[in-house]
C-alpha cells in the first residue's frame, strides 16, 4: 500500500491531509482487490482447480470452524431471548418471541457472527500463510515453476470460503435457534409449541435466503482480502503481522458497511416485492 | 561460437527514488556458468528477477533463447519458465510440503508424468545431491545446507536448460559451500546446463565460473574469465578482491 503521508508536513497540514490520504488508500486498496478478483475469476473459469489445496481449505474453513461457530451462535441465541423475552412477556406479546428471535438470527445475527469469525479466524490465517510464503520467496518459486500463484493459492481459498460461509450460516441458525428455544421454554416460561408456531409463521424463505446470500458475499470478501493482503506482504515477520491485522480490520469494517446496504436493499425488496408479482 | 541464451540490453529499473539498474547489459552463452559478483544491495537479485519475469524492467530489452520477452504477459512466461530452474537464496522450499512433494511439484503441475516416472526422478535427484532417503522429511527438519541441496534437486527436476542461482553459498559453512560448488560443476558436466549465478562469495565464484562480471552502480563493470578477473587491474575489481573500504566502490 502506498503511503502518501509525507515526512515534512507540519502537524496542521497533516490533519488536513488525513481525509485525502485515507480516501486515496481506500480507493487504492479496493482497486487492487478488484483486479485480483478479476484475475481470480479468470482462473476459476479457465484452469482446473488444485484438488488437495481445495480440500485442505474446505477442511480448515468448514470443519474446523464448527466448534467456535456452535459456541458463539448458541450463546447469541440464548442472550437474544433473555433480552427480548421478559419485555415481550410484560407487553403480553410472548407469542412473538420465537418469530423475533428467528428473524434476528436468520437475517442479521448469524450471517454477521459467521462472517466475523471467518474474518478473524480464516482471513487472518490466509494473510499470515500467504504473507510468510511471499516474504520467504515461496510465491516467486511458484511463478518460476510455471504455476500461477493466484491459480494455486487464491482460487481454492476463495471457492472454499464462499462455499462454506452459507453452510455455516445454516448451521449457526439451527444452533442459535436451539439456544433461544432452551431459554424461552426453561427460563421465560413459554411453551415449545408457542415458540415454534411463532417461528414458523414469521420467518419465511426470503429471510433465510437473504442471510445466505449475504454470507456468500461476505465469505468471498474475507477470502479476497486475506489473499490480497498476504500476497502483498513485505518486510519480514513484522510485515506478516501488519498484513494479518489489516486483514481482520479491513474485512470486519467492509462487512459492517456492506451489511447496512444489503439490509436496506432487502428491506426495500420485501416492501415492494408485491410489485414484482404478476 | 556458442549461442547467446540470455541477453539483456540497456535495462533500467528503479524503485521510487532508488535507481537499481542503469543501462545494465549482459550476455550469457549456452553451456557456460556466468557469475555476477557485486556488493550486497547493488541489485544483482533484481537483474535475476527481471530475467525470469518476476519483475518488469522500466525500459530495455530482454531476450531469452533469442525471443524478446520484454513485453511478455504472465501467460506467455509460463511456457518459457519450463526451461528454467531457480535456486533461491533461502531455498524457498514449500514448507507445507515434504521433500518428495517439493521435488515433484513442477513435474506434477506442468507435465503429465506418471507416478513411477516422478518417483524415479525424485530418487535420482536426491542421489545426485547426496541426500538419498530423505523423501518424507519436512523442510523444517532440514539444515540450511540440506535445504539448499533439496532446492537444487527441485530446480533440476524438469531438466531445465538454464539454472539461476541466487547466492547459493550464503549462510553456509566452507565445507557445505564447497559441496554446493561441486554440485553446480557436476550439473554442468553431466547435464550441460547453462548457469547464471549471483554471489559475493569470491571463493565460490572462482571455483565455478567460466566468466565473471562485476556489478556496481547499476551496470556490469567488467566481464572476463575467472583467471583474468583475479589478475585484473581494474580499480573496482581490485577493491572487491581486496575487500578494502577505500576505493571507487562505496
Amino acid at each position: 500500500m502506498k503511503n502518501t503521508t509525507t515526512k515534512n508536513r507540519g502537524f496542521f497540514f497533516q490533519i488536513l491531509y488525513l481525509p485525502g490520504d485515507f480516501l486515496y488508500q481506500i480507493i487504492y486498496i479496493w482497486g487492487d482487490i478488484s483486479l485480483l478478483t478479476l484475475r481470480t475469476f479468470y482462473w476459476i473459469f479457465k484452469g482446473k482447480i488444485f484438488g488437495p489445496n481445495l480440500y485442505q481449505s474446505l477442511n480448515q474453513i468448514g470443519v474446523e470452524s464448527l466448534p467456535l461457530i456452535s459456541f458463539t451462535s448458541f450463546f447469541s441465541g440464548m442472550v437474544l431471548v433473555i433480552q427480548v423475552g421478559h419485555q415481550f412477556v410484560e407487553l403480553g406479546a410472548e407469542s412473538f418471541i420465537g418469530g423475533v428471535v428467528g428473524l434476528s438470527l436468520t437475517r442479521e445475527l448469524c450471517p454477521m457472527i459467521v462472517s466475523i469469525i471467518l474474518a478473524a479466524r480464516i482471513g487472518s490465517s490466509m494473510a499470515a500463510e500467504l504473507g510468510t510464503m511471499q516474504v520467504s520467496e515461496q510465491v516467486d518459486a511458484l511463478s518460476v515453476m510455471a504455476t500461477n500463484p493466484i491459480h494455486y493459492l487464491v482460487v481454492p481459498r476463495v471457492i472454499a470460503c464462499s462455499f462454506f460461509a452459507p453452510i455455516l450460516v445454516v448451521y449457526a441458525n439451527i444452533v442459535g435457534l436451539f439456544g433461544g428455544f432452551l431459554v424461552a421454554t426453561n427460563q421465560i416460561g413459554i411453551s415449545s409449541a408457542l415458540f415454534s408456531s411463532s417461528l414458523v409463521s414469521m420467518v419465511n424463505v426470503d429471510d433465510l435466503s437473504s442471510g445466505l446470500l449475504k454470507s456468500i458475499i461476505y465469505g468471498f470478501i474475507v477470502a479476497m482480502i486475506g489473499c490480497y493482503k498476504g500476497l502483498n506482504t513485505s518486510g519480514g515477520a513484522k510485515g506478516v503481522g501488519v498484513s494479518t491485522t489489516q486483514t481482520v480490520v479491513l474485512s470486519i469494517t467492509s462487512i459492517l458497511v456492506l451489511n447496512y446496504f444489503f439490509s436496506l436493499i432487502f428491506f426495500i425488496y420485501q416492501k415492494y416485492a408485491y410489485l414484482l408479482d404478476f | 561460437m556458442s549461442e547467446v541464451i540470455i541477453k539483456l540490453h540497456n535495462i533500467y529499473k528503479s524503485f521510487e527514488e532508488k535507481h537499481v539498474l542503469q543501462g545494465f547489459n549482459l550476455e550469457v552463452l549456452s553451456g557456460e556458468t556466468f557469475v555476477i559478483l557485486g556488493p550486497s544491495g547493488c541489485g544483482k537479485s533484481v537483474a535475476l528477477k527481471i530475467i525470469t519475469g518476476l519483475l518488469k524492467a522500466d525500459c530495455g530489452k530482454v531476450e531469452i533463447f533469442g525471443q524478446d520477452v520484454s513485453n511478455f504477459q504472465e501467460k506467455d512466461w509460463s511456457k518459457i519458465r519450463r526451461n528454467f530452474g531457480f535456486l533461491f537464496q533461502n531455498s524457498a522450499l514449500f514448507d507445507s510440503l515434504n521433500v518428495e512433494d517439493n521435488i515433484a511439484f513442477s513435474l506434477r503441475q506442468s507435465f503429465d508424468y506418471s507416478d513411477e516416472e516422478i518417483k524415479e526422478c525424485i530418487i535420482k535427484n536426491l542421489k545426485l545431491i547426496g541426500l538419498p532417503g530423505i523423501e518424507k522429511k519436512m523442510p523444517s527438519e532440514l539444515s540450511g545446507g540440506m535445504k539448499k541441496r533439496v532446492g537444487l534437486a527441485r530446480a533440476i527436476a524438469l531438466n531445465p536448460k538454464v539454472i539461476f542461482y541466487d547466492e547459493p553459498t550464503t549462510g553456509l559453512d566452507p565445507i557445505r559451500a564447497s559441496g554446493i560448488d561441486n554440485l553446480i560443476n557436476k550439473l554442468k558436466e553431466k547435464l550441460n546446463i547453462t548457469s547464471l549465478v549471483i554471489t559475493h562469495d569470491l571463493k565460490s565464484a572462482f571455483s565455478i565460473a567460466d566468466r565473471i562480471g562485476l556489478h556496481y552502480n547499476g551496470k556490469i563493470q567488467n566481464i572476463c574469465t575467472a583467471d583474468e578477473f583475479q589478475k585484473s587491474t581494474n580499480s573496482m575489481v581490485q577493491q572487491f578482491l581486496s575487500g578494502s573500504t577505500i576505493g571507487p566502490i562505496q
